[in-house]
Parts: C-alpha cells; structure tokens; sequence
C-alpha cells in the first residue's frame, strides 16, 4: 500500500535512484509478510485449517467472517456467500489457484493470498461466474493474479498485486502472469487496484463494456493490454516504467481518457499509449511524459485525439498507415522529435501545439498562417533499415530531412496549428521547497566556480605582462 | 618538461589576445542563454527536447570552434616564422607539441566552462530548474568532444602550409563529421549487402568523435531506447561503469593516435624541410 | 581523409567478402526484450506461436502469431523470402513452413487470436486434436486458401446473450466463421498465391 506513496514522494530524485526503489518498494510489498515469519514453515503449512472447509460448511447467502490467522487453500467457492478476511491470509502450496469462484453472488474482501505456484493460467483468484466482488485483497503469484473466465458484472476494487519472485530472484518477463486477466467477461468493474511487476498489469480479451478507472500499474510488461474488447472505459490509470502504459489493439468504442503514463521509455519498444487496429474510439486529456513514444497510432482510423498532454518524450508522436483520425487540441511540448509519420497522409490534424514548430499568427487569432508538416525522411530510412536509427537526431539527419522535399503534399501536417499552449502545462517538478533549494544551491555553487575558474584564467594568462 | 610548460604558457596568452577565442566565447553563451530563455518553461532533464536542441548545438558548435583555433596556432607558427626560429634550440617536436595541445585546450577549456558557467548562474537566477546531473554531463562531453577536435585540429594544422588552408580544410572537416555524415553513411551504405551495414555503421560511427560522442551522451541521458533493437545490448552495457570506463579509453586511444599523427607530420616537416 | 581512406579500403574488402559465400537461411533465436511482431507491434514471446520470415538479404522478421506472419506475406508478397519458419508446438523447434503441420480452431487461443497451431508431424497434430477435442488439419498449400479470420473479431452482442456458457460461445463463434469465409476469402484470393 505505501509503497506508491514513498514512490510519489521520491519521484524528484533521479532516474536511476527511482527505478532502483522501484524494484526495493516491490520486494517490501513482499517483505510486508515475510514467508517465513508470517506463513511459517513447511511443516507448519501442513496443519494449517482449511478454508474449504468453512465454506463447505456456509450455507448460501451467509457471511464468513475469518479469524487473525493463515488458512491453507486451494479453495472452491460454488455458493453465494461472501467471505471478510480483512485479518487473514490464504496460502496456497497446490497446484490450483488459491480461490476459484464457481457461483455467482460471491464476494471475498481484505485477504491476504499467497499464491505460490504458476503455469497454465494458475492464479491466486479464478472466477468462472457472474456477479462476483473481490475487495482488498493483496495478492502476492508466481502465476496470474486474478483471471476471469466467462464472468460478468463482476467488481474488482482496491486491490493490490504483485510478482511473488521468491527465492529465485529475478524472472524473465514472460514466464510472469498478468495481474488481472479477463476473457469473454462483460460489464465488468476495474477500479483502484494496484498492480506492480507482472506481464500484463491488466489484460483484456474479448470482453465487452468494461469500466478501468484509477488503477495504477507499475514496472510491468503491459499496463493495460486490450485485445478485441468493444465500447469499454479506460479512464484515470496511470502507468510507470511499464514497457508499454496501454496497449490498445484491436478493440472499438472505447474511449481512453485522462490517464498519465510517465517514464517508460526504458525497453527499445517502450510507448506510452500504443493504438493498433482501433477503431472510432476516443483518445483524450491524458499526459504521456517521458516516454520513448508518447502516443503511437497504427492502422488505426475514424478515432479522435484530443486535449492530450505529450511532454518531453523521445517522439511525441508516431503515425503508422493511419488514416481518417481527428487529432486535434493537443500540446506537444519539449519532445525530441514531434511528430513521425509514414503513410498517414489523411488524418486531419489542427489546433495542436508544436513546442518547436515554426510558427506565425498574422491575424491574431490564436492560430498559425503557417502550416506544421512532419517530414517523413527519417521514419521512412529507419523502417527500410533499424540500424540507421543510430542517426536519431543526429545534426545530418535534420540536414538532410531539410533537404528532402519529396511528395510534400502528402505528408502528415498540422494545418493550423497553436501559436500558445491548449492547456496549462502540467506540473511537473514534483520537487519539495527543501529539494528544490538545495538542488538549486548546488547548481549555483558549480556553476559559480565554473564562471569565476574562467574568468580569472582570462585575465590573468590574456592581460599579464610577461 | 619545462619547455613544455613554456610553450603551454605561451599559447595560453597568445590564445587569449587572439580575437577568435573571444567570438567563439559570445557565440556560444549566447546560443546557449537563448536555448535557455526558450525552454524557460521546462525542466532540463533527461533526454528531451530541450537537451536534444542542446546537444545540436554544442555538435555544431563546438568541433568548428576547436577546429579553427586550433588549426590557426599551428599554421601560425609556420606563418609568422616563430617555428623556424624554435626549431634552431634544441627543443623536441614532442614538448613543443604537447605544449601547444596543452595551452589551446586550456583555452578552449575556459571558454566552455564560462559559457556553462552563465548558463549555470543565469538559469539559477531565473528560477528554472536544470538537473545537476544533466548539467555535470554536458560540461564534461563538452569539454571532451573539444579536446578530441582539438587533437584533429592539430593534424590539420600540421598539414596545411597557411592559415587559408587551415580554415577550408577545417570547414571541411566539420561539415563532414557533423552535417554530412549520415548523408555520406546512408549513400556508401546503400551498396553494402544488408547484414553488412550495422558492423559497419558502428566501426564508422567509432571513427567520428562527433558522432560517438553524442551518441554517449544520449545513452547516459537514458534515452538509449531510442537507437532501436539492434544496439540494445550496447546500450544496456554503455549506461553501466563498464561503458564509461571503454568510453574513457575510446576517447584516449583517439587523442593518442591522433597526437602521434601530427608527431610524425611535424617531425618529417623538420628534418626534410 | 584518414576516414575516407579507410572507406574505401572497407568497402573494398567487403564487396569482394560479399561475392563468395552460399546462401543458407538460418532462423534467428528469439530475444523477449527486443523481438516485437513486425505487424502487430506486441512482444514476440518465446514461445510456440512465434513464427519468423528470414529475407533474401538476411533480414529477420519475427511474428508472434502465423495469421501476422500471413498478413506480412499478403502486404508485401513473398519474392523476398528466404525461408520461412513456424515452431513446433510441442519442443519449439524451428520448422520450415512447408514442411509443418497445422491445426486450427476458432477455439484454440494464440496470441493474435488467430487459432492455428503448429507442428513438426502428422502424429504430433492427430494427438494435439484427439487431446483437444477439436480441430482441422491443414497443410501449408490449405493455409493459402485459409480465411484467416481473428476468433475476437466476430465477438458480437448476439453471442455474449445467448452463450452463458463457453460452449455456447466456441459454437456461436464457428458459425461465425462459415458465414464470413467466403465473402473474405474472395478478397484475399488474389494475394495469396505462394
């Protein structure tokens, strides 16, 4: 839970500091109850009460309250009961996932689980039916985190969920689960959970109608990755050090708002939103800071870009045979490259701001005479060859995009673009006083002797008389 | 070793009444506070837009700066005759050569360091926030890429006869290594088979001081990602102390190599001329 | 002119290093951390749905699902293949396209939902079929007459309402596919020829 929090706090030291505490706020997620001293040994384990048996023992629609202690799982949920375990946990040796839920009207709240086997789609909560809740729970896996199968109108709310490493230290990506795995499930409710280190933060597959508000997903593969998902609500998440913030494929209708994904831009196909194959969807008032790419939009058309904030990315960004898409109202502001485009000539693209486009404003109306083209040079030599993006922003590279002129008319272009900002630009500097001060002192220090070390060498070797 | 120092002394005030030195100083503090006043609305750093217009800058900058300062003393020598005045005292090529590189880096040195100085103060005053890492980090790739044009410089001095010769070699030398260098790549690559072309493109990229400098620069300021699948692991390895120390001992072998190269122009020039 | 020189000189050598040397076509390992599908942009995981294209000139494309590997072939044609591989389902060994066996199902899940597996031998397909309970064996000439369809393309409103159950659901979804075959395959028939 404070492991976000400390996260917040220390965002203003550097990079490297940050992603290290990353990977220590993780394993303090996991030292928050130690194997050892909270699940206790092997041994122990064995005579651990078995939750099965208190539900086998329920009768539907009742309420199991449980005690301050470890239960052993694997457990089969398959009546309409609901289950408060705000000071229990659930530990799970067997090859099973810790709880499957089999009936509808289930609700589980506050366990803690240990799921500690993976493979085959194993995970800490399976849940198989309808109308379910699942509630504060904090789940540690070495498979999913939860996976639901053919389950509607569920709720999955403040949860947290995070890679279980253990012993063998650090796991390649792919042998990890996702956090929360959904296929063939509707109308379902994914709101406030917290998901650190897996593959797929949120996964999302053939599933209708879903609402993703505020989770926050952190050093995993995906954040949120939809497949083939119709008319569902991305809205509020936020992502860091992800390879990818969201993953956006194959999907229609949804609408992607006011999401932050910052700084991921570590992996070489690291993006902050990534759009492939969507369709009249929304893509509004999100700040993508810091990525590789900020916003990257392949065969994709009829979706509509808007008040988007695209700050200090490698490329703001990237257009790949995208056609037909309104991309308007948006800032692009200290981004190392703007704009890429290849062959996405009929997008209509106004009213953004292009920190670094030249710009001119005769009328006074807010808006640039003067029209913002992205030359496709560069994107077009690295698409025939990756090993000339060691060119990227090379001074040539800009010499020779200039001198580049080809089919101009069908080139991505702004056709009006802002003189001024849409929006405020966003705080960024999440610097206290105190830091600033000193970070600030520090600068002044080095950048005094600098001045005074060279202006006294000036004087004295130019102005001596030997 | 005290003709060495000698000389050092020497260059170092000649360096210093010489009106070039101080235009470059202008230009350059002026660029600089202009990227600055531009960007006042954002933080410098990491790699963005804001260290990427930088970077440009310093690689336009910079290498031209120290190709002409450097090119000049020696043609200077040869011109005004002050050479073949030394050449009669027993002096070596080598202390005299060392002492010249010595005496323009310290001026090439200084003036960096003034103009990141007035940058430094200046983006102090204004209030914005510049990351002393990213700052530390331009200083000393600056002072680098100077001194490794400086020791290219030096060839070319000793290769010219006048200060005409200096200039246009230099120019030249410039607009290939900084403007015209993928331009050059992209075109001799396009006839090598496709396998080819990446060893290749490294080997040549080692060859250009202005282009691995600033691709060390962009790694160092994290934006690495951006060079594609195909360096990842160079990448990866770069960012770490191992790549800093194989950078360090990059940026020597080129100085040394280059410095032997004027040693033996200049020492032939001696005995046949 | 020390680098120009030294230019010359390289490419010297290399134009003549370039003239000897047989073409063999080698599937290239997969690298989680860079290799993404050059279609669909997601990670090529290394795995048994990781399919790959090796050029005439060398280059490695990989795909993390065959229908990518497809749709590769249909956008660019396939004069510049050199080989082109799929994996075994069972042992991940890299097998030559033509010489596989495949099973498809709309029921089966890969990564781009495309539903055909692979593998080294017929026996190996008649098993994973008899585990599964479904499934067409298909050679690669049946590929090229395959309709390609994505399984979550055809997820509509009329299938989630009537299917409560996942069986319900895989029936829906083959009618499904019947249905669309033959509109689709026209539309592609001109690319597909191998």
């Amino acid at each position: 839970m404070g492991v976000f929090l400390i996260l917040k706090g220390l965002r203003k030291w550097s990079f490297s500091i940050l992603s290290a505490l990353l990977l220590l706020g993780g394993i303090g997620l996991n030292l928050m109850w130690p194997a050892a001293s909270v699940f206790g040994e092997e041994n122990e384990l064995e005579s651990l009460p078995s939750l099965q048996e208190l539900v086998d023992q329920a009768k539907p629609g009742e309420l199991i309250i449980l005690e301050e202690q470890k239960y052993a799982g694997p457990v089969r949920i398959d009546k309409p009961i609901t289950i408060d375990g705000s000071k229990a946990a659930l530990v799970n040796e067997q090859t099973a996932s810790a709880i499957t839920i089999s009936a509808e009207g289930v609700a589980v709240r506050g366990l803690r689980i240990a799921q500690q086997q993976g493979g085959e789609e194993l995970a800490a909560v399976t849940v198989q039916a309808d109308d379910f809740l699942l509630q504060d729970l904090r789940i540690t896996t070495r498979g999913f985190g939860i996976v639901l199968r053919a389950a509607d109108r569920g709720i999955l709310m403040n949860n947290v969920i995070a890679w279980d490493s253990g012993q063998q230290g650090a796991t390649r990506m792919g042998e990890k689960g996702n956090g929360i795995d959904l296929y063939d499930s509707h109308e379902n409710q994914l709101e406030g959970n917290r998901i650190l280190r897996m593959r797929d933060g949120i996964y999302l597959e053939n599933s209708m109608n879903l609402n993703i508000i505020n989770n926050r997903i952190a050093g995993s593969r995906y954040g949120i990755h939809c497949m083939y998902i119709d008319g569902t609500q991305i809205v509020g998440n936020s992502g860091e050090y992800n390879m990818t913030g969201a993953m956006v494929m194959g999907v229609t209708n949804v609408r992607v708002a006011e999401n932050s994904f910052t700084k991921q831009s570590a992996n070489v196909n690291s993006q902050g939103i990534l759009l492939y194959d969507v369709q009249s969807s929304v893509v509004e008032k999100n700040i993508v800071d810091g990525n590789r790419v900020g916003i990257y939009l392949e065969m994709s058309s009829g979706n509509e870009l808007m008040n988007n904030s695209i700050y200090r990315n490698f490329v703001g960004i990237q257009f790949i045979d995208a056609e037909n898409n309104l991309i308007h109202h948006n800032d692009f502001v200290a981004n190392v490259i703007e704009a890429e485009a290849r062959d996405s000539g009929g997008n209509q693209i106004e009213l953004n701001y292009w920190d670094s486009a030249q710009v001119l404003d005769l009328n006074g109306d807010g808006v640039s005479e003067i029209k913002y083209a992205m030359n496709p040079f560069y994107a077009q030599l690295v698409s025939s060859d990756a090993a000339y993006q060691l060119f990227f922003q090379s001074p040539g590279i800009n010499f020779l995009s200039g001198m580049y002129e080809g089919e101009r008319n069908s080139w991505t272009t702004d056709l009006a673009p802002r003189v001024s900002p849409n929006m405020p630009l966003s705080a960024s500097g999440t610097l206290t006083e105190r830091e600033y001060i000193s970070e600030t002192a520090f600068m002044a220090i080095i950048a005094s002797i600098l001045l005074l070390t060279s202006i006294l060498t000036i004087i004295y070797s130019g102005g001596r008389k030997s | 070793m005290s003709d060495l120092l000698q000389i050092a002394r020497k260059e170092l005030k000649v360096g210093f009444r010489n009106p070039w030195a101080y235009s470059f100083l202008v230009l350059f503090s002026v660029f600089s506070l202009c990227l600055l006043l531009i960007n006042a609305q954002t933080d410098i750093s990491g790699y963005s837009g804001v260290t990427g217009s930088m970077l440009s800058l310093i690689l336009y900058l910079l290498p031209l700066m120290a190709l002409f300062l450097g090119s000049f003393s020696l043609t200077g020598e040869k011109e005004e005759g002050s050479w073949s005045l030394l050449a009669t005292y027993p002096l070596g090529t080598l202390p005299f050569l060392l002492g010249k590189f010595a005496g323009l880096a310290i001026v090439l040195l200084t003036i960096i360091s003034f103009g990141y100085g007035l940058m430094g103060v200046i983006s102090v005053l204004m209030g914005q926030r510049f990351e002393v890492n990213t700052y530390l980090l331009f200083f000393l790739f600056s002072c680098g890429l100077v001194l490794l044009f400086l020791a290219l410089a030096l060839v070319i001095g000793a290769l010219s006869r006048n200060r005409w010769q200096a200039m246009t070699i230099s120019v030249m030398v410039w607009f290939f290594a900084v403007i015209g260098w993928p331009a050059i790549l992209i075109a001799l690559l396009g006839f090598v088979p496709y396998l080819w072309i990446k060893p290749l493109l490294v080997m040549l990229t080692l060859l250009n001081p202005a282009e691995f400098v600033r691709l060390f620069v962009v790694v160092k300021l994290g934006g690495g990602s951006i060079l594609g699948p195909e360096y990842y692991q160079w990448v990866t390895w770069i960012q770490g102390t191992g790549g800093s120390l194989w950078f360090a001992a990059l940026f020597i072998l080129w100085l040394l190599s280059a410095l032997s190269i004027v040693y033996a122009i200049w020492e032939r020039g001696r005995t046949h001329g | 002119m020390k680098q120009g020189m030294l230019i010359t000189a390289l490419m010297l050598v290399l134009v003549v290093l370039a003239g000897c040397g047989a073409k063999t076509y080698a599937a290239q390992p997969i690298n989680e951390d860079v290799d993404i599908c050059v279609i669909c942009n997601m990670q090529v995981k290394d795995d048994a749905y990781a399919t790959q294209i090796v050029t005439k000139d060398g280059k490695s494309l990989k795909f993390d699902d065959i229908g990518c590997m497809n749709e590769w072939k249909n956008q660019h044609g396939t004069d510049d293949i050199g080989m082109d591989f799929v994996r075994d389902y069972n042992d991940k060994a890299w097998i030559e396209f033509d010489q596989a066996f495949y099973v498809y199902d709309a029921s089966i899940r890969t990564p781009m939902a495309y539903g055909i597996v692979s593998f080294k031998d017929e026996a190996s397909a008649e098993a994973f079929m008899a585990e599964q309970g479904v499934g067409t064996l298909l050679r690669s000439a049946d590929l090229a007459n395959h309709t390609w369809e994505q399984s979550g393309g055809m997820m509509d409103m009329h299938s989630h309402e009537e299917g409560e159950e996942g069986h319900a659901h895989d029936n829906n979804e083959e009618e499904h596919s019947s249905d669309d075959a033959n509109a689709h395959h026209e539309s592609t028939e001109g690319h597909d020829g191998h």
